[in-house]
């Protein structure tokens, strides 16, 4: 059977900056499919630009623009948005927060006034900051109710330490959060939350003409302040694995997930890097998924990735498994690991792997959200404005000794930060081997 | 086993061996999955329109000519079992929507959770995959949908010639008798370690086709979609009792469960949180809803269904929905209609008839260090 053609490149649909004079950058992509808009305001700051031992501030902050702002009460301002049929979220991320606004096209103005009374019309009331923060508070402790979520959290915590940015979850830790004060919030917003830290990103079906002339009247007096520079970050390889295992006696599965040191955005390895992360770990005929699940039966689902932030970040891989089998598919794992040194990908796997990832490319531009999240990671990372048409190119080019270089630097056999949920002593015998062991009872896991 | 018999289907047929299915559809840019529901199995395939010959020979391969071995029954068996591990006896939520269907299904196959209870996977046979096979797969008893970048005439051609000289098979109507109404409501506990409390609550509903739909899939809206719906604005706002609160109305071919979810606050107790519940749906079932939350609700249907149709897998999964519930995809493009048709009396009358005590089930999740995963 011969290979079928791939798209050589997708076209982006054109799109329009402005910047208005008091800093905010304004993304205008125009698109003539569904009557929808989607509304992005990216805010540059995230739950890393929390002050130390303030962590969940970040967060909390977004939540509470959503309860109570202009002319609106928390009540009347949830129930405008629904009578609209529209969606308003808000979030904090480590690198960045956001507000998301999706709403049919005739709905455009108002989803406009909508972000503009968010941000800069906040209430922040204490009533509404003090059930805010009992429902956050609430919700990470259901964390421990979920085994993949649950080592997620123990994953950032350890992989980076709570020195690190990212070692405080986004989420933020209960005793901080519980320490927290209206103040807090006010801080967060008066610092952050401001017109030359953000960008508002528009795609849908609307005209720049008059759409714009709308933006700079709601958002012209948004006030700004000062920016804050950051410096990039890198993590220590440790010199040997490390097992954390979090001891749930009522586990039937062991959550496993793994990671090393991998690359920050923007890094000049990255293409190379997904395209042998999606020969290794990626779809349903990568190397893991091939071994593990459709040759040995040990998992449902098993898979690799790079998280690709400001700093620094991981190359992961997550799976599950029946607890008698932890340790046979840690070592597993790790023979795979290996093969990709005494057994490397060829051209014809490479090949592979490039096509799958252009196929898919397209997929992930077919809506306005989609598209808009598209230009809010080009401006969060100062992406340059054709990466998105250069993307499939740029896969294309990927070359044998790319990949034979890459591999060693990043496809790492040792180092390796390992959480896992599961029976501790029962897993506890199949895993020594491969690195010390940190066992956490289980009424000493705390969020 | 047809949960079981959709893994199956990926492990190679006549014209294309083992693992060739998806290595040809990755490899040329696409990919593929499934999954399955409890009136229905889906699969769908993303793909650059060039692939549009090679899917539609993979697709017509493998239902006319599956090849079903014993090494690859065993194999995907084991990862079924592992599947079950991960979504139902290691998972809150799976244990407990698993109670839910067990207990509020006696007579009807919705008792049955799609994955397999692990006896019944354990005792299936090849044998028994092989008659799956024979009873239920051919063109006749499937739908295609296709939806992107092609031309209807030569597309026709295409699938006429691929699937047109494949037998149909004649699929008994073996569903069971629609499941009688409940005597009372039964209420059932499961007690394991967990951190929050947390209820299910499912009412016996009508059939997805029936009339009565339009005006539960408005109720779901009115009571827990977004902050502004009853439920989620009285628990978790006002009152401060639930962490969250989500309502679904299942459309099935036969009558299905109208669900309420939510997890209770640490500090709060479970039977508070039932009688503020109780509260909201007694409100509703006394007097009628309010015309601008009537509208908020239409509004948000509208605005999902236009959502739901924004992706081309979008297109193909509410067409294959619609055909199976309705026997009539083009009631994808009615819906709105028959949702702005529906009147307050008949949202009071549908809250009268569904959300009643005696019918429906409880499942109440218990924290307790103690506890083992399964239902008392």
């Amino acid at each position: 059977m011969g290979h079928l053609m791939t798209p050589d490149r997708v076209r982006f649909p054109d799109f329009e900056t402005r910047t208005m004079a008091n800093g905010l950058r304004v993304m205008m992509m125009p698109i003539d499919k569904m009557p929808l808009v989607s509304v992005k305001c990216l805010i540059k700051s995230g739950s890393t630009s929390v002050e130390k031992g303030k962590s969940g501030s970040a967060l909390l902050t977004l939540e509470l623009l959503k309860k109570g702002c202009g002319k609106y009460s928390a009540d009347k301002f949830s129930e405008a948005i629904d009578f609209l049929g529209g969606q308003v979220n808000t979030g904090a991320a480590p690198d960045y927060s956001i507000i998301s606004a999706d709403f049919l096209q005739k709905d455009l103005k108002l989803a406009l006034h909508f972000v503009g009374s968010m941000v800069m019309k906040p209430h922040f009331s204490d009533p509404e900051f003090y059930a805010a923060q009992q429902r956050v508070s609430a919700a990470i402790k259901g964390i421990k109710d979920n085994p993949s979520s649950l080592s997620a959290y123990f994953f950032q915590t350890y992989f980076y330490g709570f020195d690190h940015p990212y070692g405080n979850p986004e989420n933020g830790i209960l005793r901080e959060i519980h320490a927290l004060q209206p103040e807090d919030i006010r801080s967060f917003y008066i610092r952050h939350i401001i017109a030359n830290n953000a960008v508002l990103v528009l795609t849908g079906k609307f005209q720049i003409e008059g759409t714009f002339e709308k933006i700079a009247d709601i958002f012209s007096s948004w006030h700004t302040g000062e920016i804050h520079e950051k410096q990039r970050i890198t993590i220590p390889l440790l010199s040997q694995n490390r097992l954390i295992v979090l001891d749930k006696s009522d586990a039937v599965q062991t959550d496993i997930l793994m990671g090393v040191p991998g690359i920050y955005q923007n890094h000049p390895d990255t293409i190379p890097i997904l395209v042998a992360n999606s020969l290794f770990g990626g779809g349903f005929t990568s190397r893991l998924n091939l071994e593990i699940r459709v040759k040995r039966s040990l998992t449902y689902s098993i898979s690799s990735g790079f998280t690709r932030m400001f700093h620094q970040g991981a190359f992961t891989i997550g799976t599950s498994t029946k607890t008698e089998s932890t340790g046979e598919m840690i070592r597993i794992i790790f023979e795979e690991l290996d093969r990709l040194r005494s057994d490397p990908p060829s051209d014809v796997e490479i090949r592979e792997s490039v096509r799958y990832l252009c196929g898919s490319f397209p997929l992930s531009l077919e809506t306005a959200e989609q598209l808009s999240a598209k230009l809010t990671r080009m401006a969060l990372y100062d992406l340059p404005a054709d990466w998105v048409n250069d993307y499939i190119p740029s896969l294309k080019a990927v070359t044998v000794p790319d990949i034979s270089t890459i591999l060693p630097r990043y496809f790492l056999r040792t180092g390796y930060t390992c959480i896992l949920s599961g029976i501790g002593k029962e897993i506890e015998s199949q895993i020594k081997v491969f690195g010390d062991i940190t066992m956490i009872s289980g009424k000493d896991i705390h969020l | 086993m047809s949960h079981l018999f959709e893994h199956m289907m990926f492990n190679g047929s006549k014209k294309f061996g083992e693992g060739v299915f998806d290595h040809l559809l990755e490899s040329s840019g696409g990919n593929s999955n499934a999954w399955t529901s409890k009136d229905m199995t889906f699969y769908y395939d993303v793909f650059p329109s060039e692939c549009l010959d090679l899917v539609i020979d993979m697709e017509s391969d493998r239902m006319a000519n599956l090849s079903l071995t014993k090494k690859m029954f065993t194999s995907e068996r084991e990862i079924v079992k592992e599947e079950r591990r991960m979504s139902t006896e290691n998972s809150i939520t799976g244990t407990m929507w698993e109670a839910l269907y067990k207990h509020a299904f006696t007579t009807h196959s919705y008792h049955w959770p799609v994955v397999g209870w692990m006896d019944d996977l354990n005792a299936m046979t090849l044998a028994d995959c092989k008659s799956f096979y024979r009873k239920y797969y051919s063109p006749s008893n499937a739908i295609l949908i296709v939806a992107g970048d092609v031309e209807f005439s030569p597309l026709i051609n295409k699938l006429e010639t691929a699937y047109g000289a494949m037998l149909p098979v004649i699929v008994d109507d073996c569903r069971p008798a629609i499941e009688p109404g409940y005597s009372g409501e039964k209420k059932i506990e499961i007690r394991r370690q967990a951190e929050l409390e947390r209820w299910l609550m499912g009412y016996l509903g009508c059939a997805g086709s029936h009339p009565d739909t339009s005006a539960l899939d408005i109720i779901q809206q009115i009571m827990a979609d977004g902050d502004s719906s009853r439920l989620v604005k009285k628990l978790v706002h006002d009152a401060k009792i639930a962490i969250d609160v989500s309502g679904t109305f299942h459309w099935g071919i036969d009558p299905d469960l109208f669900l309420f979810d939510f997890r209770v606050r640490p500090d709060v107790s479970g039977d508070r949180a039932l009688q503020q519940f109780d509260d909201q749906i007694d409100q509703l079932t006394e007097k009628l809803v309010s015309p601008r939350e009537f509208q908020k609700a239409k509004n948000q249907l509208t605005s999902q269904l236009i959502y739901e149709l924004s992706t081309q897998l979008g297109k193909c999964t509410e067409i294959s929905n619609y055909h199976m519930v309705f026997n009539d995809h083009k009631m994808v493009f009615r819906m709105i209609d028959r949702y702005m048709s529906v009147t307050r009396q008949d949202v009071l009358r549908a809250a009268q008839t569904y959300l009643r005590r005696d019918n429906r089930i409880i499942i109440r999740l218990i924290p307790d260090q103690n506890g083992t995963p399964h239902d008392s």
